[in-house]
């Protein structure tokens, strides 16, 4: 994948250069917006890794001003700013993910992955995860290769668990997706269709974790 | 009310000068009205001298005297006061009368224009006014001298003056009404900038209106509307040394910490690499230590823009930060569960998910493993509730005060966090005009944090 690494710390973007390139991404690096722009002008990245605490123009008004422009590329801000202040801000103006400085290097290669499943999402309509592939259209799944028997509510609860990796969802959201059929539906019967899962995926090693009081998380493959 | 409130001291001194102003008025009116009566009671004691006169009358030369007995009952009868009479010849000798009078009456005393004299003395043992009215017959000086007691004098006097103090007495009480309803409604500015005031609590502060105000009371106003706009000021410098500080901090870690990565992805000796992962570890370590700082700056009052305050569901917020700590619990293999209903409270979304986070982390570092920590909000009665519970060692009693210090730890606890997790919650709570105690669960050995905070009221109930 071509990345675009717009950091103006040389120690921080040669470390960072270092680990995509060890996972065969094609990277560029800029030490500033207004090279970063050059860079963009010329050539095709799929993913920009942009820093907010840039010399001369600052990586918001960089992405404001791309965005602006109808360029919507990925881009994952890279911030050393305390969230408090930062967090929503970055979401709102545009960026496609954050990450918090420092951050381990799985991390952001998993960010960086996630990133693209979301945006290829519509072209391949087939979910991986881990040993467990679900394809969308045909409505079939398989797990290590074998045929999964997946009926429609169970697969409507997995699929709102694959939207949310490493991420709580709570029940009522579960009931409301499976409400656009059953009108009466209490979260018990939800917990009906997450043991029968389980016993279908956790012999894989496809973990759902209860978070007691709230609802479910997937947790990430390992 | 205080001695020190504007409206005590400015009613206690308008009421005093006032009130002392018309007891001065009193004798002042008193001798004036006294004067009057006195007079006239002259004129009358003069025309009883004068009703003497008549019966003065010259025999061939020889001055006589002989009032009637009728003329002299009449002269004599008074309601009030004793009546005496005297007639002195041209040497002063007594020619009829009271002749135990006694004449005072000094050479220059006599006025061209009037040919009266008064003065006071003493006649058998009582005070009396005396008139002495110049006759000339025969080219001679005769004095006719009239004179009575003080009883009508001393009675008018009481009269004046009960009739003077009664009204006085209004005048002071209905002036002291006055003063106080002038008062009251020229201070009622101040009480109306207090009620503004005392509704700006909880960060709802907002400048005053500056153009309705009394001129004496403007200056206040507009230094008071400064003073907001020089601390709003402050809070944006203050989260621009916090930003900044957060930057120069956090991105040399970063780059540290992403060579030691690649430095680990390139050595095979498992000796060198467990040193390289401690060192990571390290880096994370302090990174946590710079968030826990800032965090601290950021909670500090007025650190915060204004804005950033809103009515905030507490269960939100744990429902959207919840993933974060699921994950992390789930490294320790902890079972975090929440019992969540909804709760409205006023203040900042990060800050109040700020402070659940970090008694989440607390909880999570000293629960056992495989533990468990239960986060808790509700509300009870005026308060909203959240509760933070694990079931680890727990804090004993006489900690429980001191934990909440800076960098403060527990003896004889292995070092785990930074020691400022509590501190942050402290002052966040602070910010949010709410408490936050210790306590131990009911039904097992741990820890239990509850806070409580004020709920939302809409200003208008």
């Amino acid at each position: 994948m071509q990345v675009l690494l717009v950091e103006d710390d040389a120690l921080l973007a040669d470390g960072v250069s270092h680990l995509l390139r060890a996972s065969a991404h094609v990277v560029t690096c800029a030490e500033s917006a207004e090279v970063a722009a050059g860079f963009l002008a010329r050539d095709d990245f799929d993913l920009m890794l942009l820093d907010i605490g840039l010399p001369g123009m600052d990586g918001m008004t960089f992405l404001t001003r791309l965005r602006a422009a109808h360029n919507n590329m990925l881009v994952m801000v890279l911030t050393a700013r305390d969230a408090l202040n930062e967090k929503v801000r970055g979401l709102t103006l545009g960026a496609d993910d954050y990450l918090a400085k420092p951050f381990a290097g799985e991390e952001l290669l998993a960010r960086i992955q996630a990133l693209c499943r979301r945006r290829d999402k519509p072209i391949s309509q087939k979910r991986i995860h881990g040993p467990l592939i679900l394809d969308q259209p045909s409505h079939r799944a398989w797990l290590s290769g074998v045929p999964l028997d997946l009926p429609l509510r169970e697969w409507t609860v997995l699929d709102l668990l694959l939207d949310n990796v490493e991420r709580v969802v709570s029940k009522e959201r579960l009931v409301r997706r499976l409400c656009d059929w059953d009108q009466a539906l209490s979260g018990n019967t939800i917990e009906i269709y997450i043991s029968r899962l389980r016993a279908k995926l956790t012999s894989s090693g496809i973990n759902i974790r209860t978070v007691r009081g709230i609802g479910y998380m997937l947790e990430a493959w390992q | 009310m205080s001695k020190d409130s504007l409206y005590y001291r400015l009613l206690r001194r308008l009421l005093i000068s006032a009130n002392v102003a018309i007891l001065l008025l009193l004798p002042v009116i008193y001798q004036i009205f006294k004067s009057y009566a006195i007079e006239a009671y002259d004129v009358e004691l003069s025309e009883a001298a004068f009703s003497l006169e008549p019966y003065l009358v010259s025999k061939d030369g020889v001055p006589d005297f002989v009032l009637p007995a009728e003329a002299e009952q009449a002269f004599r009868s008074d309601s009030y006061d004793e009546e005496f009479y005297l007639v002195l010849g041209p040497h002063r000798h007594a020619i009829a009368g009271d002749t135990d009078l006694p004449v005072e009456i000094k050479e220059n005393a006599w006025h061209k224009q009037s040919p009266y004299v008064f003065y006071d003395t003493e006649m058998r043992g009582k005070p009396v006014r005396a008139v002495a009215l110049r006759h000339i017959m025969d080219g001679q000086v005769y004095l006719l001298l009239a004179a009575e007691t003080l009883n009508k004098r001393q009675r008018i006097q009481i009269k004046i003056m009960l009739g003077l103090i009664l009204p006085l007495f209004m005048l002071a009480l209905v002036n002291g009404l006055a003063i106080w309803r002038g008062i009251r409604l020229s201070l009622a500015p101040i009480e109306d900038i207090r009620a503004a005031l005392q509704g700006m609590q909880h960060g709802r502060l907002h400048p005053l209106e500056e153009n309705a105000q009394p001129t004496e009371i403007r200056p206040l106003v507009q230094e008071f509307n400064a003073l907001l706009t020089r601390m709003d000021a402050a809070a944006l410098a203050q989260q621009q040394f916090v930003a900044n500080a957060a930057h120069q901090l956090r991105t040399p870690l970063a780059g540290v910490r992403t060579q030691l990565e690649v430095v680990r992805s390139q050595i095979e000796e498992t000796e060198l690499q467990s040193r390289v992962n401690r060192s990571i570890e390290a880096i994370d370590r302090l990174n946590h230590l710079v968030q826990q700082m800032l965090s601290l700056l950021t909670a500090a009052p007025g650190a915060r823009d204004v804005s950033t305050v809103a009515v905030v569901d507490v269960s939100e917020v744990v429902q959207q930060r919840s993933s974060e700590w699921v994950r992390t619990a789930a490294l320790r293999n902890i079972d975090l569960g929440f019992e969540l209903s909804h709760a409205l409270v006023r203040g900042d979304s990060l800050l109040i998910g700020e402070m659940i986070a970090n008694l989440v982390d607390n909880a999570i570092i000293y629960a056992p493993d495989a533990g468990r920590v239960t986060v808790r909000c509700r509300i009870e009665g005026e308060c909203a509730i959240i509760e933070v519970e694990d079931n680890g060692q727990g804090i004993p009693v006489e900690e429980r005060e001191r934990v909440f210090q800076r960098f403060y730890r527990l003896p004889g606890v292995a070092r785990k966090g930074s020691g400022l997790g509590l501190a942050i919650v402290a002052e966040i709570v602070q910010g949010l005009h709410g408490a936050v105690r210790i306590l131990k669960p009911i039904t097992h050995a741990g820890c239990l944090v509850r806070v409580s905070l004020p709920l939302d009221r809409p200003l208008d109930s």
